[in-house]
């Protein structure tokens, strides 16, 4: 009878045991790639839209043209002309007239300014403003940028 | 079992790569982002910095064929491209104009004409705020502004404001604008008289200009007038006021003339010229049809005439009473028989109906017009003889061609009342004359 090879089952062993280990690292080292690449494709993307967030805020620049006041049909109304001199295109949400506490709020949802183009803003107002005193103009875009100007009151 | 260890290092040599590369990755990509992102603050920095660098000036402003001319002068160091123009009419705000424009302002060249060739109409009498938008967004703001906008320096004098009787003057006014806009339409108002103590008070005779088109901020303008004042005693005065045409109310300046005669010192000319004279300019005579000023009565006919005497002693009380002998008298330049007397009347009209030198005395009939200290008096003659009213016909003028001389003789007494006693005084007044046609 011949005897069995004590080396022969140490091999098996020896690759069992590696196989294992091999299975556990490459397990384990994909779950890590995975999870490094998926961390940091989230960080590119957090990274990615703050930067055009940002980007696009600083570069949303809105140039008051000219704001007069006028009556129609009873009602006052102020009409706000707005120059976007920018390379980004803008939207209007708010418009405030604001004078020593006297305020008139405007608020829009669609009033989009095209780059290199311009705007004008008709509304109506009821807070009336006493002549020839100065009238602070803030103007809120979507990005939440606010660009101010001052005229005098008819 | 070398040939196994040889895997284990191949796996992790893998995963060594992947993790390097991974975390290359994403800081290459970090830095690219960053690097965008500072070419954006870059960027747009440099946005601000050329809005902050355009400079414009609005040099002059005019209204030529009923449109603005405006002139533009880039003082900044970038170019700039003006892309639209706003038109307020603040005279009547309802009125707001918008022109897209084209003008590319170096900083070597003025852009005149600008608002030329635009539908916009400038009227003068109105007043307008007017906006430059630049391409970058900059806004030059300048009012063109109408005289009744608000209150302007006006600065009125007389020159001299010390002048004898009848003598012209002239009245300047000076219009600066002290505001910011240019002004439009200035067109001063003829001066009227306000107040004054003196005979006359003439109207004002513009010399010029009558009006400026515009008048940018900072100038003045400058118009004047002739005038003419007649007051028979010192310190009499006229007040002139001046202002602009449809100019804000209230606006105006005064300037007062006073009379101030030359007095003659005792030692010099009023020694010999005595202390009455002849206003030769008042001279009239009527042969029965009108009063007539100038020199040339028809000949051979019976005339009357009256002249306006000025006592120029300036004393208190100082009043000449009128003798009954005071006459003119005319001598041809040959002398001799053609000279004629005609004796004070109290008044004789043009058709030479005559009433005598009379009033009630006493003593009667004498000294019955007086003239007070620096007042005139109108003085007439007709009658043949002293205290008479009627002219026969040996005192009609000579034929025609006769040159004469007028000469009148006052005869007179400086009293304090008709039947005073006083100092009696005559005095001879020539250089009127005569010629008849």
């Amino acid at each position: 009878m011949r005897r069995r090879s004590k080396y022969a089952r140490r091999g098996l062993a020896t690759i069992v045991t590696s196989a294992i280990m091999l299975t556990a690292i490459a397990v384990m080292g994909s779950g890590l790639v995975s999870w490094a690449n998926s961390n940091l494709f989230g960080h590119e993307r957090n990274l990615e839209s703050s930067y055009s967030t940002n980007v696009n805020k600083i570069n949303e620049y809105l140039a008051v043209e000219n704001v007069w006041f006028s009556i129609s049909g009873g009602n006052k109304f102020v009409n706000v002309t707005m120059n976007n001199p920018s390379t980004i295109g803008l939207n209007v949400t708010e418009i405030k007239l604001d004078a020593n506490g006297i305020i008139n709020d405007k608020t829009f949802t669609n009033q989009p300014v095209l780059p290199k183009n311009s705007l004008s803003i008709n509304f109506t107002y009821t807070n009336a403003y006493p002549s020839k005193i100065p009238i602070n103009i803030y103007i809120t875009t979507a990005r939440g940028s606010i660009f101010t100007t001052q005229v005098v009151s008819p | 079992m070398k040939s196994r260890r040889g895997i284990g290092s191949v796996v992790g040599t893998v995963f060594a790569i992947l993790a390097l590369s991974t975390t290359v990755g994403y800081i290459t990509y970090s830095m690219n982002v960053l690097d965008k992102y500072n070419q954006s603050i870059l960027t747009t920095n440099q946005n601000a910095i050329d809005r902050s660098k355009e400079q414009i000036q609005i040099t002059k402003v005019t209204i030529d064929n009923n449109r603005f001319n405006i002139t533009a002068v880039n003082t900044g160091n970038i170019p700039i491209h003006l892309t639209r123009l706003w038109a307020t009419n603040t005279t009547d705000p309802t009125k707001v104009f918008r022109y897209n424009i084209n003008y590319n302002l170096t900083t070597v060249t003025p852009q005149s004409k600008i608002g030329q060739s635009l539908s916009l109409i400038a009227r003068t009498n109105q007043a307008y705020d007017i906006k430059l938008i630049s391409e970058r967004g900059n806004v030059k703001e300048f009012t063109v502004n109408s005289v009744s906008t608000a209150p302007l320096n006006i600065q009125f004098i007389a020159l001299p404001s010390y002048i004898p009787s009848g003598f012209t003057t002239t009245l300047v006014m000076l219009v600066t604008n002290n505001g910011t806009g240019t002004l439009t339409n200035v067109t001063p108002a003829t001066p009227t008289n306000t107040a004054g103590t003196a005979d006359s008070c003439g109207t004002p005779v513009l010399v010029g200009p009558s009006n400026y088109n515009t008048l940018p901020p900072g100038s003045s303008a400058t118009f004047s007038w002739n005038v003419i004042v007649q007051g028979s005693i010192t310190g009499m005065t006229c007040t002139y006021r001046a202002q602009l045409q449809n100019g804000y109310t209230g606006n105006y300046a005064q300037t007062v003339i006073t009379i101030k005669e030359i007095s003659f010192t005792s030692t010099t000319l009023a020694q010999n010229s005595g202390i009455l004279t002849l206003n030769y300019t008042t001279l009239r005579w009527s042969e029965g049809t009108s009063w007539t000023a100038g020199w040339g009565p028809p000949g051979s006919n019976n005339i009357a005439f009256y002249v306006n005497v000025t006592n120029n002693n300036q004393t208190q009380g100082s009043n000449l009473y009128i003798s009954k002998n005071s006459l003119l008298y005319t001598t041809t330049t040959s002398g001799g028989a053609s000279s004629q007397a005609y004796y004070i009347v109290n008044n004789v009209t043009k058709t030479l109906s005559a009433t005598a030198y009379s009033c009630a005395g006493p003593p009667a009939n004498d000294y019955c017009l007086n003239v007070g200290p620096g007042k005139s008096i109108t003085l007439q003659f007709y009658a043949a003889s002293v205290g008479g009213s009627t002219q026969p016909g040996s005192s009609k003028l000579p034929v025609p061609g006769t040159a004469l001389a007028l000469n009148l003789i006052i005869f007179g007494k400086y009293a304090t009342c008709q039947n005073c006693v006083g100092s009696e005084y005559g005095q001879l007044l020539p250089y009127n004359g005569i010629l008849t046609q």
